[in-house]
């Protein structure tokens, strides 16, 4: 018949909670009972109190430096500002495109109106009577550098 | 005779002035809470001035560096400050901003590349406190950001169990059972640079 008098499992999990809680009569004897039978657990138990002796004693106490409220409140008041723009940027971009829009659409109903005379001279205009004959025919001002380009009667029908 | 009295009252009256103390000091907190939702600056002001000590000894001790441990913990205030609408009681505010700022630190270390630790060129049983630090910093670069960090927060930072799973935002059993693998490999990383 086997017996299991004793477990390195249990001990290896009691020997690092005998420093976080404190252990039952039953759980103490546990250990003390296996340290005097389990060397290698004993030994294992010392290393670890080392390990973790040494890890505390490895704890930092930092200085906070001057002036850390300061430079805390200073990141937020920009953070801030940025978050503003952040939320503010896209309604500010839409505005400007629909104002840039309105301008080119307005300045293009202005120019419709002026628009330029077409006046065939010399020959051109010679032709066009010549393939109209019988018909009114269509005189169109050419010259758009002349003083009549300006003017908004773009078409006119010559008898 | 008086001197027994008084010591007696003294002993006696001790405990209830430090927890009116602290009664005191946790509304006084709520009071700048509720300012800092309205944006003031003096209530934000107090209020790091309050917690920042701990907050930097925390990330240092996560981080192992204190100038990024500074950056850490002014972004955990940053944090805490403009998503103050989200915190629900203003009691908790001290364990929102800790675990903002824990958050934060698993985040750096999750994001650093493992190192390949040499221990040729240091002796862990030179017994000086700032060699100690070097061979810990070494040890615990060693563990993932988990384990490291559930490490750090029991032993260095002596918080309890309850404490660290709301801070890592985890169940208690999971804590515990971080924490048994965590300082088993501590142990090992240890005997192994003790060998070297």
């Amino acid at each position: 018949m086997k017996t299991r008098v004793f477990g390195c499992g249990k001990f290896r999990r009691l020997m690092y909670e005998q420093g976080d809680r404190e252990l039952s009569p039953r759980e103490a004897n546990f250990l003390a009972l296996h340290r005097e039978v389990c060397r290698p657990c004993e030994r294992r138990e010392i290393e670890g109190a080392s390990a973790l002796d040494l890890l505390r004693m490895g704890a930092l106490q930092p200085e906070v430096r001057p002036q850390y409220e300061e430079r805390v409140l200073r990141k937020l008041r920009v953070q801030t500002a940025r978050d503003t723009w952040r939320y503010w940027s896209p309604a500010l971009t839409g505005a400007a495109i629909a104002g840039v829009a309105i301008i080119s659409a307005m300045q293009m109903v202005s120019r419709s109106t002026t628009l330029p005379v077409f006046r065939p001279s010399g020959q051109d205009a010679r032709l066009l009577r010549m393939s109209h004959q019988g018909l009114p025919i269509l005189l169109l001002d050419w010259d758009v550098s002349s003083t009549e380009a300006s003017s908004p009667s773009a078409v006119r029908l010559d008898p | 005779m008086y001197n027994v009295l008084g010591n007696v009252a003294a002993s006696f009256f001790q405990p209830r002035i430090v927890a009116g103390g602290a009664a005191e000091a946790a509304i006084r907190e709520r009071q700048w809470v509720c300012r800092c939702r309205e944006g003031d600056e003096t209530a934000m002001t107090a209020l790091i001035s309050r917690h920042r000590g701990r907050l930097v000894r925390t990330a240092t001790n996560l981080l192992r560096d204190r100038h990024e441990a500074e950056d850490v913990s002014q972004d955990a205030f940053l944090k805490a400050f403009r998503e103050i609408q989200k915190l629900r009681d203003d009691r908790a505010f001290s364990g929102y901003l800790y675990r903002i700022c824990v958050r934060l630190c698993m985040d750096r270390l999750r994001s650093r590349r493992p190192e390949v630790v040499e221990f040729d060129s240091i002796q862990p049983h030179s017994g000086g406190a700032v060699e100690d630090r070097v061979v810990v910093e070494r040890l615990l670069t060693q563990l993932p950001a988990e384990l490291r960090t559930t490490l750090v927060l029991r032993e260095m930072e002596q918080l309890s169990y309850e404490e660290v799973a709301e801070a890592m935002h985890v169940p208690v059993g999971t804590v515990r059972s971080r924490l048994h693998t965590a300082r088993e490999r501590f142990r090992k990383l240890w005997i192994e640079a003790v060998a070297e």
